[in-house]
């Protein structure tokens, strides 16, 4: 790799950061369940009957026309997924021509883990992570930040800034299952996972997940007295939410309070759109960093918090 | 002068003959209970809307608890037989049976002493059946309480008890009586006549004679903690560490309360009440034409009329299930808590534990369940879990005990496959506890799903989309078996990797 033109003498570059956060949604199945398993039925996660089936892919973005929405009370409680860049700062400071550029700009995770159409948290149970450690890996990475805006992201050609990262950089593409040592990939487990953070409670105000999910079983009870026909679909979803609460609750509520942090140095492709460029001198030769944490994981609504940074070495025009 | 040997202790063939009884109910219901949750829709169809599908996941999910606590109880009892030096017990009678533990006249018999004038409980059949209501009538009488204990409540099963009736699925089934190893026990370690009876008759009884007799044996325990297997409090389970008779009353409370809720609280979910749940729920949807269930045939053993693709998937299941039944006897033989090059133990509990089950079994089981059986029938294959006695005989305890209990009586009968010679049991033992017999299954087994699950326009593709009913997407198995495949050569190399 070349020595980039922004690293300054000594070899300490400049770093443009792109703070982001938001909720994400993984509409994914859960231990003992299959990790491929489609609706969902031993684990505390599902895809309701009138929902398309789990797909396990993690959404920092809803595109409309998925056919995906948070379910209620998620809009009533402000729950609406969408990871979008909060701050730009450049060598520590604030960096007003990149906020106006790349504030409120929409961060995406992209590309498939086939037969999945979106990255995972990769583990199948244990055989290539550890649902037991929360060891699991982002699986493909593939990190887009599109301009701000609403409804569907525009083309992959349109994203500002775009960085990758390969399992294995000597075999671009292997499939995760395929890698005998995973010493491989460690580099992009967890940093680490904290079973009961306040950072993530103390962002999202909820400060007792337990009395959290019973208010959710309380409001569930609610609707489902509500409904006219017992034995309407509505009526059996609410039912199964319910079902899950009781069986799962204690368990959804310990994950609610899970932080499990991200950081490392991509290594893979990266680009810079020219309207980045205008600002300055992106390197895109040396690795960018990239660090997140995902918390916040509501199983009920299948949503959690994201929170994160893309620092970039950087050196603006002029 | 060369010490005598001790006496055959008959105490001792009794307690690892009720362990290995206890072993073989619970495998049994387990696999009986998997079977039925198997066959429980997942997609809609015109007899099972979107709106009953949602009650249909809630019972599948409810059997697949009870079903995971009976695997516990599985390894609780392992962890007994352990606890105290004896081989682990992953051997059973093959399905349909009828338990001695199950028969009527015994039940009836444990419950005399203190509720003479109870009604005459009727046998309960061990069947590969689908879910329907007699179903889950039958699974609510194998984990009922005893009759005093559910007569005047709001949870009454009167059809455990009452005479023999047609539509209940219990009694009359003419089926061959399972073996019973305390049955197979003679002289004092059977039982003086007019003593205990052979046959509980109860599973709470059943391991109360466990309890009685461990606890009055504190010396049996050989203070080995480091060879017990444990799973941490997870999923509805908890397998403890059984090290001492306390440690083995602990584990015995938990089974008895898991089950039938003895001595639980109030609105304790033992299986009998979860069972209740799902029996009341389903007489409360029970309206014409709604079909919980795919049309799985009853005791669905492949025969030359079926579907070559869909006795090559019945008999890869089994194929599956015998392996994982020689990782669980080979991990439990050979177990070591403490990370010890080559590490076995590490490299066969990432397979038995979790994924072996989840990843391969589970998936392998949900697309039997959708392929036809004959090409002009529409009922489908069902999980029969076949282990054959050429394959029971590997994982059959060893050395098979000498029970000789006393001078002059007669010994202990050897397992129904034959006592093999010493040099045939060492043999057996070494290929078990051998990685590479384990892992050669393995690479096997990856070969065959392969195959199964075709790519392009394979014969698997051709026979999979011959044999899938209508309402289960082509795609949903194909893409299940394909996973299946991945995930078995992962486990494979895992297993490579650490040992």
């Amino acid at each position: 790799m070349s020595e980039s033109s922004v690293t300054r003498p000594g070899g300490i570059a400049t770093i443009l950061e792109l703070d982001f956060g938001g909720y994400f949604m993984a509409r994914l199945a859960t231990d003992p369940d299959p990790t491929n398993d489609r609706r969902g039925i031993s684990g505390y996660t599902m895809a309701l009957a009138s929902e398309p089936p789990l797909d396990q892919s993690i959404r920092l973005q809803l595109d409309p026309a998925s056919g995906v929405r948070v379910r209620a009370p998620g809009p009533e409680l402000g729950i609406r997924v969408g990871v979008t860049v909060r701050e730009v700062r450049f060598d520590g400071a604030r960096y007003p021509a990149g906020q106006a550029l790349l504030g409120g700009a929409r961060v995406s995770l992209e590309g498939a883990n086939p037969p999945f159409p979106g990255p995972t948290f990769e583990s199948r149970n244990n055989i290539v992570g550890s649902d037991d450690t929360m060891m699991f890996i982002i699986n493909p990475f593939d990190l887009a930040v599109y301009p701000a805006g609403e409804g569907a992201l525009p083309g992959r050609g349109e994203a500002l800034l775009r960085a990758r990262d390969e399992l294995d950089p000597g075999r671009p593409g292997v499939r995760v299952w395929e890698i005998e040592d995973p010493s491989t990939y460690a580099r992009r487990l967890p940093t680490s996972w904290i079973q009961t953070s306040t950072e993530a409670l103390d962002l999202l105000q909820v400060y007792d997940p337990v009395r959290y999910f019973d208010r959710r079983r309380v409001w569930l009870d609610a609707e489902l007295q509500r409904q006219e026909d017992p034995e309407s679909l509505e009526a059996q979803e609410l039912r199964s939410r319910i079902y899950q609460l009781e069986l799962w609750g204690a368990r959804m509520a310990d994950a609610y309070a899970y932080l499990l942090s991200y950081g490392f140095r991509t290594n893979g492709e990266q680009t810079a759109h020219p309207r980045v460029r205008e600002l300055g001198e992106v390197d895109t030769a040396h690795p960018w960093h990239f660090t997140c944490w995902f918390g916040g994981w509501d199983g009920d609504l299948l949503v959690g918090y994201c929170k994160g940074t893309l620092a970039i070495p950087f050196r603006p025009h002029g | 002068m060369a010490q005598a040997p001790p006496p055959p202790d008959p105490d001792r063939a009794r307690v690892r003959a009720l362990l290995w009884d206890a072993c073989e109910l619970e495998h049994q219901l387990m696999l009986q209970y998997l079977f039925a949750a198997f066959t429980l829709k997942k997609f809609p169809d015109e007899t099972c809307t979107p709106a009953q599908l949602e009650a249909v996941r809630r019972w599948t999910s409810t059997i697949m608890v009870v079903a995971r606590q009976e695997m516990e109880h599985l390894a609780l009892a392992n962890g007994m037989l352990s606890a105290i030096g004896e081989d682990p017990f992953f051997a059973r009678d093959n399905i349909p049976v009828q338990s001695w533990y199950y028969l009527g006249g015994n039940r009836a018999r444990a419950e005399a002493a203190e509720a003479p004038d109870a009604p005459a409980p009727l046998d309960i059949p061990f069947l590969w059946e689908k879910f329907t209501p007699a179903a889950i009538r039958r699974f609510v009488c194998a984990e009922s309480p005893a009759w005093k204990d559910v007569v005047g409540t709001d949870m009454y099963p009167s059809w455990c008890f009452a005479g023999p009736d047609p539509g209940s699925g219990l009694g009359g089934a003419g089926l061959p009586l399972s073996r019973s190893h305390v049955d197979a026990l003679s002289g004092a370690a059977r039982g003086a006549p007019g003593e205990v009876p052979v046959h509980p008759g109860t599973i709470p009884e059943l391991y109360g004679h466990v309890n009685g007799l461990l606890q009055a044996h504190p010396e049996w325990f050989r203070g080995v903690p480091d060879r017990q297997v444990f799973v941490p409090v997870e999923y509805q389970l908890s397998v403890i560490k059984i090290t001492d008779p306390l440690s083995a009353g602990a584990a015995i409370d938990q089974i008895v309360e898991e089950g039938e809720g003895i001595d639980a609280p109030p609105g304790y979910p033992s299986h009998f009440a979860r069972f209740w749940r799902v029996h009341r729920e389903l007489a409360h949807m029970e309206r014409q034409g709604f079909q919980p269930a795919l049309p799985v045939r009853e005791n669905p053993v492949p025969d030359d009329g079926w579907r070559p693709y869909t006795r090559a998937v019945s008999e890869l299941l089994d194929y599956a299930y015998v392996t994982l039944l020689y990782v669980l006897t080979s991990l439990y033989r050979n177990y070591q808590d403490r990370a010890r090059p080559p590490y076995p133990t590490q490299a066969l509990q990432n397979v038995a534990f979790g994924p072996f089950m989840t990843m391969v079994i589970r998936p392998v089981c949900e697309v039997l369940v959708h392929l036809r059986t004959h090409p002009d029938g529409r009922e489908t294959a069902g999980p029969v879990f076949r282990l054959p006695p050429e394959e029971e005989r590997m994982i059959w305890p060893r050395p098979y005990p000498p029970c000789q209990v006393a001078p002059g009586a007669e010994p202990v009968p050897g397992p129904p496959h034959g006592n093999p010679s010493p040099e045939e049991r060492d043999r057996l033992a070494a290929r078990l506890d051998d990685i590479d017999f384990i892992l050669a299954r393995m690479d096997r087994l990856c070969a065959r799903v392969g195959e199964l699950a075709g790519g392009g326009e394979s014969a698997g593709l051709a026979g999979l989309r011959g044999a899938l009913v209508p309402q289960a997407p082509l795609e949903w198995a194909r893409e299940r078996l394909e996973y299946v495949r991945e995930s078995t050569e992962a486990m494979a190399n895992n297993v490579r990797r650490l040992y």
